[in-house]
Order: structure tokens, then C-alpha cells, then sequence
């Protein structure tokens, strides 16, 4: 099962705690922590050692775990960053650390991990205590594979600043699936139209260009095309590539493809019929299988008689709608909402769209404060993105979901706390609130606390809307143990905590999204999950493999241990958690 | 959380395909509330037709024109070619000032568009664009080995006649690349110039930056700033063998955090600081705190620096702190505070004076070509409108050179909206010009009155004192802002100010040719219309100045009809490729100077109202 959810709103917390961070004002005073930790390892290549490897050692936020940080960070200025070259051993070795948490990187992006190994990381995370002696910080690598080649139309045009996209295969020869947005994997073409995608991990691939994208602005005239020249993923000839390798001639002929048109009509009030000048609108390609997550995309917007002009459209479907309904959600608001129009483009421009935009709800009321005397922290409420999402039930649940979502309505916060959403679609509403140290925890209409299904008719005024929001400061330390054996090379451990008032009992959507947190425990089975508003939680442990830069699977054989815990206001709550490899072990023995 | 996931992925999904890249930076939406307001105003809604050329007056294949309007709510209209001779067509555009950008692969705009590029509905414009020039090579640290998947950043210094532009333009226009596992880039679609190029620093965008980020940049081929090799590249033209050897030197850490302002309206802050250096070369870096306060800079090499803190670009706030100069010796410098404080503004009203009877100028259909930009425009011109203008608040300091708001970063100004109101944001203290781009051949600036009066009430300048309006002078009577511009104290925000646009301007062409034959003329000169009456004399307003290109041309238009002295005046290269040198006029001293120097020449010249003089011969005396 694959857990990418977990890492989507893995995401989410570092985009949300970047927001979020306190103001490093107060931490410009020297480092005074004691520096006596070290941390000691080797460097092997291809199994032997590698001499003179450049190894990179970085201090790194605790709790933003899984990327490599990068330079230009306020955040880091206080963070040791050591560079040392490894002796003819292979070996390195870096004194006078503070206790905290590293990360250790060998040699360059030209190097990958074995091929047998199950760590798809290939740097290190470690955690230091004060005064510990870190050794075996070991990093194998072995030279990436290199693939190479120049991209061409028919006419022998090259493909300036295009993208080019690798998919690795699996044993069957279909394309694993959590690479679609891999950036190890993506080639651009240079003025020539040659590519140089290095660093491979040895195995099998098609590759693909003519998607869009790049720099040249030039218009959708290339059909996506498989090396060497098939629009049709089955004809795609499969590349190989070895250990340390370069494969050269990976040449592409992109086909071209058919004539793009426009598509031209009018934005106008469904209400009244009259048209909606200076009004953005987003036309997207209809979502099918094939372009998950990718889907072109244009812009127009209408002019001072409301009506609008998209250019550059290939044959296909689409869909048009308001632009304001696009994430992330801009702080323009409007008063209205469109449902999607939609048309398809055949061999000639259409002509006589209509966009009806039509006048949503809107939703006012007061934020208020519960237990915050932070100046600082309620400033922080005008900077929040504040926003209602709204879903409706779906008819058919075919993939678990029950719900759909219709649109949303977001708004600037102003300073007496006032807010007034706009343009809401009907449906059930979901209040957010980000990038401020806020939770919600109470959402009252008319002087009744609302829980689950913030109804919203079409049409309706809601006023009198009351939101408690309080600046969580309860938190979870958790040390998990490992009975029967050691966690096994390349494996996390996620946690979660969710609170565990929710409100689904009832079939009604929740008002507001629940706090919660999330953590990956460092090497020691160490974890802090912050800024949790008191309450009861379940916290559930679950150990996943890295299989992808955004996928994580379930550890084969191991289940999620779930704990409930009460976490109180402004106190940190000690769980110890116990994971039991001892079901795995046998099975491996067999 | 359960509940909350499907949403998420919604959430998410979306999110990625809005990381999906993207055509253009989209427009924003404006409340359609204008709807009735529109309606009875008489609307005029046009194109702008042109074409694009590329190499040898050939069309460039797949181009895209973009129009960008120059406002506080720009939109953006985007056009592809109409056909195969590089013609195209924008259409639905409102009356405004535009910029235009033309994107082909392969080609390149040679100098970013400037002021002298703004375009109207009804023009007719040719873009030119030139072939993409490539710098390549290798990157090797200190033993000789390949440095994998860092950045290259190469910087313009000038273009290859010599000039500099505003350095504002540069950082945008810096274009880079990474290295590959052989340690090899290559920056392709590099308009011609003479460049320097460089690693490490701390132009950090990829991971792997992290090797060379503490580093101070080395530039080609191993040096410091002081003495990087300068590469001239042609239009078009291949240059190799660049191979940058990284000096490993570790720069200096400057950090510290930004104090004062409010908090910005976008959970993604607006917050960034740059850092300038003064020595030869100007290092320059910025730099953008993720949301907290906290900054910091990298690999930065000794030297004496300025830092600046800005903030709310987006915002209708706008702030900076007062440029804070640092010494970097050796050691990191830490704790430094930079506060903000919020911007002043000038605002006001632009009046259209009509005579009475209307001194309409004939329409003409005469053509203008912007040298640098190489964008030409023809005018099949109709009635204007005041929307079309676009001002500017220039910083008029004599220790300094003129500088614009940092905040007008392409340094086109703004519009008025249609009652000609305007507002000029993101003013430091200091003392300011208005300066405007006249839509209309017929317009000139007749004056600029700072009023005791706010608001949009009042047609002729007031003699009442009225709200919270600080007057330069006496209170109460409405000054001549054009003399020695507009003082805006720190946060200050100075209203009344009426720009007065009349009718019946003149236009002069002509020729700076030397006296003696066989003479030659000055490199660099600069040609001056001085009004000709004594009375006139500090009649800034009608002090004209521009420069004379190599073959001796120049042109001087919106120019108000009386007596005038024409005088050409040698300049020094530097003060000739300065795009923000000082005009004469606004210094009391080398104007009266100048105006000596005019009458002694005594080359005398009347326009009428809306004449066009089209072949001046003005005859160069060293």
C-alpha cells in the first residue's frame, strides 16, 4: 500500500512549519552548546574504499527531515557546515559538534546507491546526543549511469529548453509507479537540443519529451513522443543503462503534432446575463489517466466586454473555469463561482463558450482568540491563508472517497479578526487555517457549535459565524523501542497523531480540519510531534521503506502500532511506543 | 486525519499541477464591479499589431508576444504568430501603456525593454530579437577534480557598443546553469555583451549549491571580482573552453533579521534584503527569509557592503530600511537589524488641458525605432486618453546618482486611472521629479503644480490649505513642483500634485554636424532646448535634453511651442552610458552654466504649435 498521503502532508508540515517558524531575531546570539561530539565513517565505491571523497556534513532542522537544505536559508545561519575529503581508506571523520541532528552526503548527484541496497537515500540522517562519538556512519555509492542524446522535430529543428522525462521500469517492463514527478529523472534540452540526464540508478527506461515545458514558450506544436519517435508508450524502445555507464545516440524525433486553435466566448453573470469584464479565466486539459497531475494548462481573461480568447490549444478536451478557483488559493476575492465548462477541440477554433459565473454564498463572522496573549502570534492572523473548502457527497464511492470537492471561498483576515468569505459554492464547508501558529478549535454559527456539515445553501448570506481558534502548545516526545532485533537499513518510522474527537460518526463532513501532527523518528527511535492543542490522540506508528523522492511503502509484514494519548496544554507528554520486528525475522528466516 | 486526507490529496494534486510550469504569470482578478461604470464610459478596446524579426530580417519561427500592462493589476495578453512572415496580432486590449515581449527559441531580446518600449493600442511594432549566444565550459575545484550539479551564473556587464544599464535590469537578466557529472554547463539564449561568469556564493538553487555556497564566488578563469576575465559575446556566437577553476575560499556569513513593518498579507512573505557592494564590480546578492525575519548571506568576500531590507511588493504598503553600511573583514558579521519603515507616496490628478479653440496636432504616421531594444513602432494614432500615460517619480539626489523607487522594477511607472488620478508608491525619503511618457505626439507636460489641496475636486491649483497635505514653501499656495521637485520626508505622503498635460506640443528632428568640414564630431554629446526668454530662464519644465546618436541625430518631442536655444554640449562616456544621469536642468548651477554657454552659441530655433521640424542642422563648435 502505498503511503504517499503520509508524504503529501509530509510536505504540507515542512511548507506549513517553514510559515510558521518563530522570527530567528532573538536566536542571533553566539552558539555557546558545548561541541564535543564527532561524527567518523567510510566512503566505498563499488564496494572498495574511495580516497579523497568529498564529504559533506550539515546541521540540519530537526524537524525538517528528508531534504537536503539548501543554501540561502535564514534558518541555517547558526548551522555547522563541514567539508572534509576522506583519507586513502575512504575513511572521514568530523570533531567538535554540538549535539543535534546531521546530515552526511558523499562525493555528488553523480553517485548513486547500490543496486542492492534498500536505503534509497544516499545520504545519511543522524542524530547526536552531547559529547557522542558517532562512528560506521558508513555511505556506499556506486557511479550513476548516464543517458544521452538530441531532441529534433522532422524538419530537424532542435528542441530548445524542452523537458525531458525518464520512467523506470519494473520487472515486467511497465513503468513503476511514484516517478512521475522525479527530479533525478527529468532532462532539459539545451540550445542544440542535446540532453545529458546522469546519476541514473542502473536499470531499464523509456524516456519522453514533447510534453510542454521548458523556457522556449514555444507553443504545444510536439505530440508527447517515446524514444525514438513513438507517440505510443507500448512502441517505446527500452533503454538500458549499466553501472557507471553512458549510453550515447538516445536521440528523439518529436512528432509533430496537429495545428493548435482557440477557443473564444464569454464570461457572464448567470444571474443576470450581463458579462464580466477584466475577468481570469483557467482553461485545463480534462483529466484522464494519461495526464495525471500534468495537465496543460492555459490563461486568458476577458476584456472590457467580457469576453475572453485562449490560444494555443491542440486537439483535446478541456475544461474552462474561474481562475480564482485555482490553489493556492489567491486573496482576490470574488463573489462568485463557476461550475466547469466544458468543450473539446477538434480541427478547427470553437467559438460561442460561455462561462456563466454565478454569485455564491458568502460567510462572514469574527475569528477569536481562546488563551493567546501573544501579540505577535494574533498578528500572525492577518498573514494566515484563511480559507473554506467546500465538497459535496459523492454519488458513487468508487474509490473510497465520499466526498467531492466543489470549490472554495478564501479571504483576508482583518485586524479586529473580521472575515468575510465570498463566492462560495453550495455544498459542505471545511474551514482552514495556514501559515499562522493557529489552530481551530470551535466553529459556532448563529451561537451553536457546529462539528460536522457546515451546510451551505446556494445563494446564502451566512453571517453571525463564530471561529475559536488557540495556539496549541501541547506536544508528544515519543522514544519508540525495537524488540527483537534492529530496525533494518533504509526503513523510517512515521508517526501520526490524530485527535480523536472527530466527527464522521454522523456522516457529516467536519467543519474544520482537525489539528494534528506528524513526525519521523531520527536513527535512536526518538520523535517530538509540536504544537498540538490539548485533547485525546491516537498516535500510530507505522514503519515504511522509501521506494520514491515522494512515495513511501508500508514495511512488509509489520503492522502500525496505535497508542492513545492525552495531550494537555503547554506540557510535553512522554509515550514510549514498542515496535515488534520478531513476525518479520521469522519470516525472514524461513 | 483520516477524514482530512482525501481532501488533502484534492489539495495537493492541485498544488502540483500549479507547480506545473507555467506560461506566464497569471493575471489577477478584479472584482467585476466596474460593469456600470464601463458601460457609460465610451470604451475603446484595440489591438496592437506588429512583427517579429530574427535573424537577417527573417521572421523568428514560434515566436510568442506577450503585452504586459503596465499597472498596479497588470494583465497579461499573449499572442502567437498569425502567419509564417512573423505577423502577429494582439487584440482585446484596453487603452493603457503596454510592454512587449517577444519569446522564440533559439532567439533573445537584446537588451531588456525599457521605458522607451512602452506601447499603445493602434501601434503598428516590430520586435526585433537576435540569436541566443552561448557560453560553455568546465568547473574543477581546487584539485582538478569536476564540480557536479552547481550553479553557473553568468552576469552582463555591458552591451558591446559599451553601455551599461541600470544594474536593475542585470539581476533579472542574469541567466544560468548548472554542471553536469562531467563538471560541463552551457548557458544558451544569451543576449550579446561583455560578461563575467561565476560559481559559488550564494546564488543558491539546487541542493549541491551547499559545496560552493559558503564559498566566495570564483570567476572565470580562478579569480576574485577584481580580476575576472570579461567575455564578449556576439549575437549568435559560441563561446568555450570557460573553465571556471573554484578557488575554495570560504566567504563570509552575514546575518540578522528584519525589525518593523507588518505583517505581510501572504503566508509566503514578501519580506528580502539585498546586499550591494562598492567596490569595482558591485557584488550583489539578495536574498528572501522564508516568512521569519531572520536573513543571512554566504560566501560573501571582504569588502564594504549596503544592505537594504524591502518589503510588501505586492502589497498596498510599501516599506524598506535606511541603507545600512557594513564592513567585512575576515570575520562573519552577525546580529545586524535592519527596521522598515513604511514608504512615502506622491499622489495627485494629471489634468488634460484643452485650448481654447482645441490645438489638435495632425495625427502622423511616422515611425520610431527604440536603438537598444530594437523594437520600432509605427503610429497610425487615433484620439489618446489619459490612461495611456505613465509617470514616474524620479530620485533626484546631486550626491547620488538618480535613482528610481526600488520598487519600480522595470522603471516604467505607472497609469492614472480614467479621472487621471495617480499615486507614485514606494517612495524613500529624498527629493523627487515626475517625469511622464506621453502617448500622443500633440502632448506635452505644460506644468506640475504641488497644490495645498487633496483629492480630485479641484480643477485649477487651490489656494486653500486643506488636510493633512504638507506644501513645500508657504502654506497654502500651490507651488511649481517641476523646479525643484517634490520633498518627501521619510514615510511622507505628500498629495495635490497636479500634472498639467496640454495640447499643441512640437516636435524637432535634426543633425549635429561639425563646423569645419573634415572635423570630426565627440564621441558622446548630449543636445539641450533651453527656453530662449530671460524671464524663462527657471522655467524647468521647459528644459529639454537628449542624447545624439552616432551619426549626429537626435529628436526632441512634447516640446511646448515659443523660442528656444538648441545647443549640443560634449559629455564624459561615463555620464553618456549612464541611463539615469542627472539631467542638467535639474541642477541650478549647471543650468545657468549651460544657459551661458547656449547664448553665446546662439543657434536659435522657434517652434510653432504642433510644428515637426524634420531636417535641424545644428552646427558642433568645440
Amino acid at each position: 500500500m502505498k503511503l504517499s498521503l503520509l508524504n503529501l502532508f509530509s510536505v504540507l508540515s515542512i511548507l506549513l512549519l517553514a510559515a510558521v517558524d518563530q522570527a530567528s531575531a532573538q536566536a542571533q546570539q553566539r552558539d555557546n552548546r558545548p561541541r564535543t561530539a564527532s561524527i567518523g565513517g567510510r566512503v566505498s565505491l563499488g564496494g572498495a574504499p574511495a580516497a579523497n571523497a568529498l564529504v559533506m556534513v550539515v546541521e540540519v532542522d530537526p524537524r525538517s527531515r528528508g531534504e537536503w537544505p539548501s543554501g540561502s536559508n535564514g534558518k541555517s545561519q547558526q548551522r555547522a557546515f563541514i567539508k572534509v575529503r576522506t583519507d586513502s581508506d575512504g575513511r572521514y571523520r568530523v570533531t567538535e559538534l554540538t549535539e543535534g541532528a546531521y546530515m552526511i552526503r558523499a562525493l555528488s548527484k553523480a553517485y548513486v546507491r547500490p543496486a542492492d541496497s534498500s536505503n534509497f537515500e544516499t545520504f545519511r540522517s543522524i542524530t547526536l546526543d552531547e559529547g557522542e562519538s558517532r562512528d560506521n556512519v558508513d555511505i556506499a555509492l556506486v557511479r550513476g549511469g548516464v543517458i544521452t542524446g538530441r531532441v529534433t522535430d522532422v524538419e530537424g529543428r532542435p528542441f530548445i529548453g524542452g523537458n525531458l522525462q525518464l520512467s523506470p521500469l519494473d520487472e515486467n517492463g511497465r513503468p513503476k509507479e511514484g516517478f512521475d514527478f522525479d527530479d533525478d529523472l527529468r532532462g532539459y534540452a539545451d540550445d542544440r537540443g542535446v540532453y545529458r540526464i546522469y546519476g541514473l540508478p542502473a536499470g531499464r527506461y523509456i524516456l519522453s519529451a514533447g510534453d510542454g515545458g521548458g523556457y522556449s514558450f514555444a507553443s504545444r506544436k510536439y505530440i508527447k513522443t517515446f524514444y525514438p519517435n513513438a507517440t505510443d508508450q507500448s512502441q517505446a524502445k527500452i533503454i538500458e543503462v549499466k553501472e557507471g555507464a553512458e549510453v550515447t545516440g538516445i536521440d528523439i524525433q518529436l512528432v509533430v503534432g496537429k495545428n493548435t486553435y482557440e477557443a473564444m466566448g464569454r464570461v457572464v453573470d448567470a444571474e443576470t446575463g450581463q458579462p464580466l469584464p477584466r475577468t481570469s479565466l483557467t482553461c485545463i486539459e480534462a483529466p484522464d489517466k494519461e495526464n495525471e497531475g500534468r495537465r496543460y494548462r492555459r490563461q486568458a481573461t476577458t476584456d472590457d466586454e467580457g469576453r475572453f480568447k485562449v490560444i494555443g490549444l491542440p486537439p483535446g478536451r478541456y475544461e474552462l473555469y474561474l481562475e480564482v478557483q485555482e490553489f493556492p488559493y489567491s486573496q482576490n476575492s470574488s463573489e462568485h463561482y463557476s461550475e466547469k465548462t466544458r468543450f473539446e477541440v477538434g480541427d478547427s477554433d470553437v467559438s460561442g463558450l460561455e462561462v456563466k459565473a454565478i454569485r455564491g454564498s458568502s460567510i462572514s463572522g469574527v475569528i477569536v482568540f481562546e488563551g493567546v496573549n501573544d501579540p505577535g502570534v494574533k498578528a500572525k492572523l492577518q498573514q494566515a491563508m484563511f480559507f473554506i473548502l467546500v465538497v459535496g457527497k459523492r454519488e458513487s464511492a468508487e474509490d473510497g472517497a465520499a466526498y467531492e470537492g466543489r470549490g472554495h471561498a478564501s479571504a483576508k483576515i482583518a485586524g479586529n479578526g473580521s472575515f468575510r468569505l465570498s463566492g462560495a459554492p453550495p455544498g459542505m464547508g471545511q474551514f482552514h487555517l495556514w501559515g499562522s501558529e493557529l489552530w481551530i478549535k470551535r466553529v459556532e454559527r448563529d451561537g451553536m457549535e457546529i462539528k460536522s456539515a457546515f451546510e451551505i445553501r446556494q445563494g446564502e448570506q451566512i453571517a453571525d459565524v463564530r471561529i475559536v481558534v488557540v495556539q496549541p502548545d501541547g506536544s508528544i516526545r515519543g522514544q519508540i523501542e525495537i524488540a527483537d532485533g534492529k530496525l533494518p537499513v533504509g526503513w523510517q518510522l512515521h508517526i501520526s497523531a490524530t485527535p480523536m474527537k472527530t466527527t464522521t460518526s454522523d456522516g457529516g463532513y467536519p467543519t474544520f480540519r482537525q489539528g494534528g501532527g506528524y513526525a519521523v523518528a531520527d536513527e535512536k527511535g526518538r520523535f517530538v510531534i509540536e504544537r498540538l492543542i490539548a485533547g485525546e490522540y491516537e498516535v500510530t506508528l507505522t514503519a515504511v521503506v522509501k521506494v520514491s523522492q515522494f512515495e513511501w511503502d508500508k514495511a512488509p509484514g509489520i503492522s502500525a502500532v496505535k497508542q492513545r494519548v492525552t495531550v494537555n496544554g503547554g506540557t510535553e507528554t512522554p509515550v514510549k511506543m514498542l515496535l515488534n520486528l520478531a513476525r518479520k525475522l521469522q519470516e525472514d528466516r524461513q | 486525519m483520516r477524514h482530512a486526507s482525501p481532501l488533502l490529496l484534492i489539495v495537493l494534486c492541485a498544488a502540483f499541477a500549479q507547480l506545473a510550469p507555467a506560461q506566464q504569470a497569471p493575471a489577477k482578478t478584479v472584482t467585476p464591479d466596474q460593469t456600470e461604470q464601463n458601460s457609460t464610459r465610451r470604451k475603446r478596446e484595440g489591438a496592437i499589431t506588429g512583427r517579429v524579426i530574427g535573424a537577417d530580417s527573417q521572421p523568428a519561427p514560434d515566436a510568442h508576444v506577450f503585452a504586459r500592462q503596465i499597472s498596479d493589476k497588470p494583465r497579461t495578453q499573449e499572442a502567437e504568430l498569425a502567419d509564417g512572415e512573423g505577423n502577429f496580432k494582439l487584440t482585446g486590449l484596453s487603452p493603457g501603456a503596454y510592454l512587449l515581449n517577444a519569446y522564440a527559441p533559439g532567439y533573445v531580446a537584446a537588451e531588456a525593454s525599457s521605458e522607451y518600449d512602452i506601447h499603445r493600442i493602434g501601434e503598428n511594432v516590430t520586435i526585433n530579437l537576435v540569436r541566443g549566444g552561448v557560453i560553455t565550459g568546465r568547473v574543477t575545484d581546487e584539485t582538478g577534480e569536476p564540480i557536479v550539479n552547481v550553479s553557473v551564473i553568468t552576469r552582463r556587464l555591458r552591451n558591446l557598443e559599451g553601455k551599461t544599464t541600470a544594474s536593475r535590469f542585470e539581476s533579472f537578466g542574469s541567466r544560468g546553469g548548472s554542471t553536469d557529472d562531467r563538471g560541463i554547463y552551457r548557458i544558451f539564449g544569451l543576449p550579446p555583451g561583455i560578461y563575467i561568469v561565476y560559481v559559488g556564493g550564494a546564488h543558491a538553487s539546487s541542493p549541491d549549491d551547499a559545496q560552493v555556497t559558503r564559498d566566495t564566488p570564483t570567476y572565470y578563469p580562478s579569480s576574485t571580482r577584481a580580476t575576472a576575465t570579461e567575455i564578449s559575446l556576439r549575437s549568435g556566437e559560441e563561446v568555450s573552453g570557460i573553465d571556471i577553476r573554484h578557488r575554495g575560499e570560504r566567504g563570509r556569513i552575514i546575518s540578522g533579521a528584519i525589525i518593523g513593518g507588518i505583517e505581510s498579507s501572504s503566508p509566503y512573505g514578501s519580506f528580502w534584503v539585498t546586499l550591494k557592494g562598492f567596490e569595482v564590480g558591485r557584488y550583489e546578492d539578495s536574498t528572501i527569509p522564508l516568512n521569519s525575519r531572520g536573513f543571512a548571506f554566504y560566501g560573501v568576500p571582504d569588502g564594504e557592503y549596503e544592505l537594504v531590507a524591502m518589503s510588501g511588493a505586492q502589497a498596498d504598503e510599501t516599506y524598506s530600511s535606511i541603507p545600512r553600511r557594513i564592513s567585512v573583514k575576515g570575520v562573519d558579521v552577525s546580529g545586524i537589524e535592519l527596521k522598515l519603515t513604511p514608504h512615502g507616496s506622491i499622489a495627485g490628478r494629471i489634468v488634460l488641458e484643452s485650448s481654447n479653440p482645441p490645438k489638435r496636432c495632425p495625427i502622423n504616421t511616422g515611425s520610431a525605432e527604440n536603438q537598444a531594444s530594437g523594437q520600432v513602432q509605427e503610429h497610425a494614432r487615433r484620439e489618446s486618453v489619459v490612461e495611456e500615460i505613465t509617470l514616474k517619480a524620479d530620485r533626484d539626489d546631486p550626491n547620488q546618482r538618480a535613482q528610481r523607487s526600488r520598487f519600480d522594477w522595470f522603471g516604467d511607472g505607472r497609469p492614472p486611472n480614467e479621472k487621471g488620478e495617480f499615486a507614485l508608491k514606494g517612495l524613500e525619503a529624498g527629493r523627487y521629479r515626475i517625469t511622464a511618457n506621453l502617448p500622443d505626439d500633440g502632448w506635452r507636460i505644460r506644468a506640475i503644480i504641488q497644490t495645498g489641496q487633496s483629492g480630485p475636486g479641484s480643477a485649477k491649483p487651490s489656494t486653500e490649505a486643506a488636510g493633512a497635505v504638507r506644501t513645500a514653501g508657504t502654506t497654502g499656495s500651490p507651488v511649481d513642483a517641476s523646479r525643484n521637485g517634490i520633498a518627501i520626508k521619510p514615510s511622507e505622503k505628500v498629495s495635490g500634485v497636479e500634472v498639467i498635460v496640454a495640447d499643441g506640443a512640437a516636435r524637432l528632428n535634426g543633425r549635429v554636424v561639425p563646423a569645419k568640414e573634415g572635423m570630426k564630431l565627440p564621441p558622446w554629446l548630449h543636445a539641450h532646448l533651453i527656453p530662449a526668454e530671460a524671464a524663462s530662464a527657471d522655467d524647468v519644465i521647459r528644459y529639454a535634453e537628449t542624447k545624439v546618436g552616432a551619426d549626429g541625430s537626435f529628436e526632441f518631442k512634447h516640446i511646448a511651442p515659443g523660442k528656444y536655444l538648441l545647443h549640443a554640449r560634449q559629455v564624459v562616456e561615463k555620464e553618456a552610458n549612464d541611463d539615469q544621469a542627472r539631467p542638467i536642468a535639474w541642477d541650478a548651477v549647471e543650468s545657468a552654466k549651460l544657459r551661458r554657454e547656449a547664448a553665446t552659441a546662439k543657434n536659435e530655433i522657434e517652434l510653432k504649435v504642433c510644428e515637426r521640424v524634420k531636417e535641424h542642422v545644428l552646427r558642433w563648435q568645440p
